[in-house]
């Protein structure tokens, strides 16, 4: 009969002869666990991400130019592929003003800056040019740091990188890509240097699964796994989507506007960073000038600990970086306070760069639109036609190779002579 | 007898164990498409 906690016991333990009990079956059973583990990947398979997977890549027809970012929730975080010996490898890493994208009745024109540049450099030290694009949509400072952690691990002979200034020293929203965390506790796991850039955005679950994810292909996979369950889990769903209902003409109330937000950000943005009427239904462009005009330059946020953490890995990297701050639509810069508080940030980066220089590392804080020929944008940040910055960045990255020594030639080909 | 039923019931456990870590860590990924709003 069982009366007490301890008959339950034993009465399991008469069933399960004991199972759980010492150490050493404590430890048979994480041995299993280990082997399930292991089953899983072996029993179910996952076909490896491919470069065709990121819509993005559709827009760059040359195979020497890749997006290697995978979707923002996957925690694999990038597609990496060695590119042979006979390779020269740029990881180039920015956010959305990577793209060039000219919209003209009838015609758009959809291209990545640095697949432009590999166009006009085809061939670095007598070796075929490939541009890794670490292209990251929506990227906050700590995402930047992330994704440069993951080019140097990769084993890239020069990382490019693009600072947007709306973002730099904002701290409205320092991190969009938390998914990027279990690769970069793995990164930075050996460098006790970067130990605090980390304990302020990695959790104990990021540094578990990335961690586990090295060992076992079912953890490591785990998005692929999750995409292939959700398509059965709809099934089960109450939510009725067959005959969606129409949109309604209605203007919505504001306690509907903030039903409708996905993110923290969107509040704050309509909220708290301007207390202008006008940002209350801003456009894009009022957004994007509030972010700029946000900043905070105290020099001691938490984007300045990242800028410097960015900076000494690259400095301390010995391998050849450039950095540089993309350029702000004229129309904008017109505008003296825009203009000054761009200035602002340029000054602040300046100095932050010139207390981790490095004999290959290269920031350029001064934005490009103040070296470069006006340019048409599509709002304030993102360039229509890149072609004046496609030829100062080829020339920027050749420059720099050769001005470290870290290659004997490289060639900049005029425009009408641009490879494929 | 007791010490098969004893390994059986590890292996089983463990087993089982792998299989809920695996579940759960499938399920705390999402698979919700990010849409990029300009900024």
């Amino acid at each position: 009969m069982i009366l007490n906690v301890k008959d339950v016991q034993s009465e399991l333990d008469r069933y399960a002869g004991g199972a759980g009990k010492g150490p050493l079956s404590l430890l048979r059973i994480v041995a299993w666990t280990v082997v399930g583990l292991l089953l899983i990947a072996f029993v179910w398979p996952t076909q490896p991400p491919k470069y065709s997977d990121s819509a993005y890549n559709h827009h760059i027809p040359s195979p020497f130019s890749k997006v290697v970012t995978l979707d923002k929730n996957d925690p694999r975080g990038f597609l990496l592929h060695k590119h042979g010996k006979n390779s020269f490898t740029i990881a180039w890493i920015g956010p959305s003003t990577l793209q060039s994208i000219n919209k003209v009745p009838g015609h758009t024109t959809y291209t990545f800056i640095p697949a432009d540049v590999r166009q006009r450099i085809p061939v670095i030290d007598g070796k075929r040019t490939y541009v890794d694009l670490y292209f990251i949509e929506g990227a906050r400072i700590m995402d930047l740091y992330a994704a440069t952690q993951a080019a140097l691990h990769s084993g890239a002979d020069m990382v490019v990188l693009d600072l947007n200034p709306l973002w730099i020293y904002n701290t409205a929203e320092v991190q969009g890509w938390p998914n990027l965390n279990g690769i970069t506790f793995n990164h930075i796991a050996k460098s006790p240097s970067q130990w605090s850039v980390g304990a302020q955005f990695i959790g104990p679950a990021d540094a578990t699964s990335g961690v586990a994810g090295k060992y076992f292909k079912s953890i490591y996979n785990r998005w692929t796994y999750a995409q292939k369950v959700n398509r059965h889990l709809n099934w089960f769903s109450v939510l009725d989507t067959s005959v969606p209902p129409p949109a309604s003409t209605k203007p919505l109330s504001p306690l509907q506007r903030i039903a409708q937000m996905t993110d923290p950000l969107q509040f704050w943005v309509k909220y708290r960073v301007s207390g202008s009427a006008a940002s209350q239904h801003g456009s894009a462009i009022e957004r994007q000038l509030q972010f700029l005009l946000g900043s905070t330059l105290s020099g001691s946020t938490v984007n300045d600990d990242v800028v410097a953490h960015l900076f000494g890995i690259l400095a301390k990297s010995n391998r050849p970086a450039y950095v540089y701050v993309p350029p702000i639509a004229p129309t904008a810069m017109a505008n003296a306070r825009i203009s000054a508080a761009l200035a602002r940030i340029e000054h602040h980066l300046a100095a932050q760069a010139a207390q981790h220089q490095g004999p290959y590392l290269k920031v350029q804080a001064q934005s490009l639109g103040r070296i470069l020929p006006p340019m048409k944008f599509n709002d304030i940040i993102h360039v229509a036609e890149a072609g004046p910055m496609v030829t100062y960045l080829s020339h920027a990255v050749c420059n720099q190779l050769l001005h470290t020594h870290s290659v004997q030639t490289c060639k900049v080909l005029p425009p009408a002579k641009a490879a494929p | 007898m007791n010490r098969l039923r004893k390994y059986s019931t590890e292996a089983i456990i463990g087993i089982v164990l792998a299989g809920l870590i695996f579940v759960a860590l499938v399920a705390t990924v999402g698979t919700v498409p990010f849409i990029y709003q300009g900024y």
